[in-house]
């Protein structure tokens, strides 16, 4: 992929250096409370919604690894997969 | 080489290995580093977990195994005492003793928490009895309804039994009940966890395992000639920053709308990078490729081939005879149709959507050299679309009335993420949760293959002026090593869980090495290089990848044409091909 190639801020400054700092800090610190906000208020707004509540408390409630990205990461991968190799052993066309 | 640099990007944009190998690459070159890096994990695993085997492990076993074998010759239905016994030997878990569980704690992430962000590091005795306390009540009420559910079924497995089972009603009657306490085991299990809450404090365990992963690849890059000091200094910082996106991704609500550790790390580096920049001092442990090869090759050893006979031929139709269908459309889409400029954006593009979202993503963005930029546009189009199928496709399947294991099938082999799978999959029922993780399962190890494909294609057809011949030496020269190393784990591993059997694999090697250690290193290693990304990343440059607006139709009309396909599939092969396996799930 790609080399290690570093980022520069969004203004370079100039002659106006301390408030355009002070500019990028302001957005920064904006930006971490956006995020907090967004954890803490919004987003569990959300989840109080007719629409998200029903799968929101299932996954609380079952502490199911919604956001994994590997089958290694979720305990019912492994549920799943110990189901069907219990059910399916002698079935026509299963591999075992 | 010249001819070849007329095709290929810049090479202050993306990693190329002079078509030359020399013996000193094996010290040299990155991509060998990951290899040896990798490998000395996974000795050290192995060496960990398979030396020190959960009590009487074999004796268990064998016992178990007696007891299923002749609870299924005695009924034609499985048993009380067969699920017990079955379930004795699925609790022999090599990762929660000895070394084996310190191991299993030092490498966690942060814990979860719902509204205090310190809880991901501390947990006081208070507080954990607080949580234990909030959650008895719940608990309490499953155990009796599963005490409840366990003596319906042993009244009813008894009259079966009292019939010699030849009666079909008493068998049915026994079976179904079996299977509602097996769904109340289930519950208080789940429920288990929230009542049995100890007190912890992640913060020294980070601080240490931070030192270890520093010094790991600090002696890869002093080997290859980059300064030590400077990088120890540097890694400081960019572990913290991988921290905080742990912490972030383990938030309930984080959690609920399926934002992972990616996400946020890649968020976490492009907003230092695009407001107050990234500091030059940062520079020498933004070491994206580093960090991504050596992930790579841990988890190669989670890619174990024999999962994929785990429910059989209709499964294997679904996943792996549609998923590369799927991945070559869209890409020729994406290149006849929509004429995308970039083919790495387009192939990372269509093997995020069509095989298993981010862990695909990374895979064949390395396998195929992509650039940062459009690594970080696949992770971020997965997440949108992720979370929104995981509320709309059970939604839509409930309304409709489509069987659970066809709705599951369609899930598994479609919704990117794989965490996102479980939870529709379960949201839906318990048969929609089984096929749904059986068939994801199956996809999240055609990474693999789909790996070492693009990374041949791109070497012998891609990377090269049209009409050039590619000799085997060619092919070696640019082949990106750090792949050897990724399917030669994933051989390994499959092999020494072949030879171990389905019981014995399961204790050292599912609930033993790979849970214990090498998911969290490799997680870890994940996080290290999203954050490098982050940090290297010009928020203006990642606009122009979507120009158009390429990707994401690229993105709509790939997963489009995959739910139809998907769909179809799943039909043919559940209920017209194999109906005998539908009836059995």
């Amino acid at each position: 992929m790609e080399t290690n190639r570093c980022a520069g801020p969004v203004s370079s400054g100039s002659g106006s250096g301390g408030i355009a700092r002070l500019k990028r800090w302001a957005i920064l610190v904006a930006c971490i409370l956006a995020t907090f906000f967004f954890l803490l208020v919004l987003g569990p707004m959300g989840l109080e919604t007719e629409t998200l509540k029903p799968m929101a408390d299932f996954i609380e409630e079952h502490n199911i690894e919604a956001n994994a990205y590997y089958y290694t990461e979720v305990d019912e991968f492994f549920e799943a997969e110990r189901h069907m190799r219990d059910h399916l052993g002698l079935a026509p066309g299963s591999a075992d | 080489m010249s001819d070849m640099a007329q095709t290929m990007p810049p090479e202050s944009d993306v990693v190329i290995d002079v078509a030359e190998s020399k013996l000193s690459d094996l010290w040299t070159k990155e991509d060998y580093w990951a290899i040896w890096l990798g490998l000395f994990i996974l000795i050290f695993g192995m060496f960990v977990y398979f030396n020190a085997p959960p009590e009487n492990m074999d004796s268990k076993i064998a016992e178990a195994n007696a007891i299923m074998e002749k609870e299924m010759e005695r009924a034609p239905f499985k048993t009380i005492a067969w699920h017990e016994a079955a379930e004795s030997k699925h609790k022999l878990k090599s990762y929660s003793t000895g070394f084996g569980k310190f191991l299993n704690v030092f490498t966690s992430k942060p814990h979860g928490w719902t509204d205090n962000p310190l809880q991901s590091f501390f947990l006081n005795e208070e507080a954990a009895a607080a949580k234990n306390a909030a959650a008895m009540a719940k608990y309490e009420a499953a155990q009796a309804a599963s005490a409840g559910a366990l003596a319906v079924a042993t009244s009813r497995q008894s009259a079966a039994a009292a019939a010699n089972f030849k009666n079909e009603t008493l068998n049915a009657e026994a079976k179904d009940s079996i299977s509602a306490w097996i769904g109340a085991q289930n519950k208080v299990s789940d429920l288990k966890k929230k009542v049995t809450v100890k007190p912890y404090n992640q913060a020294g365990y980070l601080v240490g395992l931070g030192v270890i992963i520093a010094l790991l690849f600090g002696a890869g890059l002093k080997v290859m000639g980059k300064p030590l000091p400077e990088f120890l200094k540097a890694f400081v910082l960019v572990f913290a920053l991988a921290i905080v996106a742990y912490m972030l991704s383990s938030q309930a609500a984080a959690k609920a709308y399926g934002i992972g550790y990616a996400a946020w790390a890649i968020a976490i580096g492009l907003l230092i990078s695009n407001t107050i920049g990234t500091p030059s001092w940062i520079k020498p442990a933004v070491q994206t490729e580093f960090y991504i090869k050596t992930g790579l090759v841990l988890l190669g050893a989670e890619i174990l081939f024999g999962k994929i006979l785990s429910i059989g031929l209709p499964g294997i139709f679904v996943a792996w005879v549609v998923t590369p269908i799927v991945l070559v459309t869209t890409y020729q889409f994406g290149q006849k149709i929509l004429k995308i400029e970039s083919k790495t954006l387009n192939m990372v593009i269509s093997a995020d959507m069509s095989v298993c979202g981010v862990s695909a993503a990374i895979a064949t963005a390395s396998a195929c050299r992509a650039k940062k930029e459009e690594l970080t546009l696949a992770v971020g189009l997965s997440l949108v679309f992720t979370s929104i199928m995981m509320i709309v496709m059970p939604a839509f399947i409930k309304a409709v009335g489509m069987p659970e294991v066809l709705g599951g099938a369609w899930m598994g082999g479609t919704i990117d993420a794989t965490g996102a799978v479980a939870a529709a999959g379960a949201f839906l029922g318990e048969k929609a949760l089984y096929t749904a993780a059986t068939i994801k399962m199956i996809q999240n190890i055609l990474i693999g293959g789909i790996a070492f494909c693009v990374a041949i294609y791109w070497c012998t057809r891609v990377d090269c002026v049209p009409g050039q011949k590619v000799h085997a030496s060619e092919i070696w020269h640019r082949f990106p090593k750090f792949v050897i190393g990724f399917i030669g784990a994933s051989i390994l591993f499959s092999t020494i869980y072949a030879s171990m059997g389905p019981d014995v694999g399961y204790a050292l090697i599912d609930q033993g090495i790979l849970k214990g250690m090498t998911k969290n290193l490799r997680g870890w290693f994940f996080c290290l290089a999203f954050i490098s990304i982050g940090l290297a990343t010009d928020f203006r440059e990642l606009k122009g990848y979507f120009k158009g607006g390429k990707p994401l139709i690229l993105y709509f009309c790939g997963q489009s044409f995959n739910l139809a396909l998907t769909l179809l599939m799943a039909y043919i092969m559940f209920y017209l091909v194999f109906p005998d396996i539908t009836a059995l799930i």
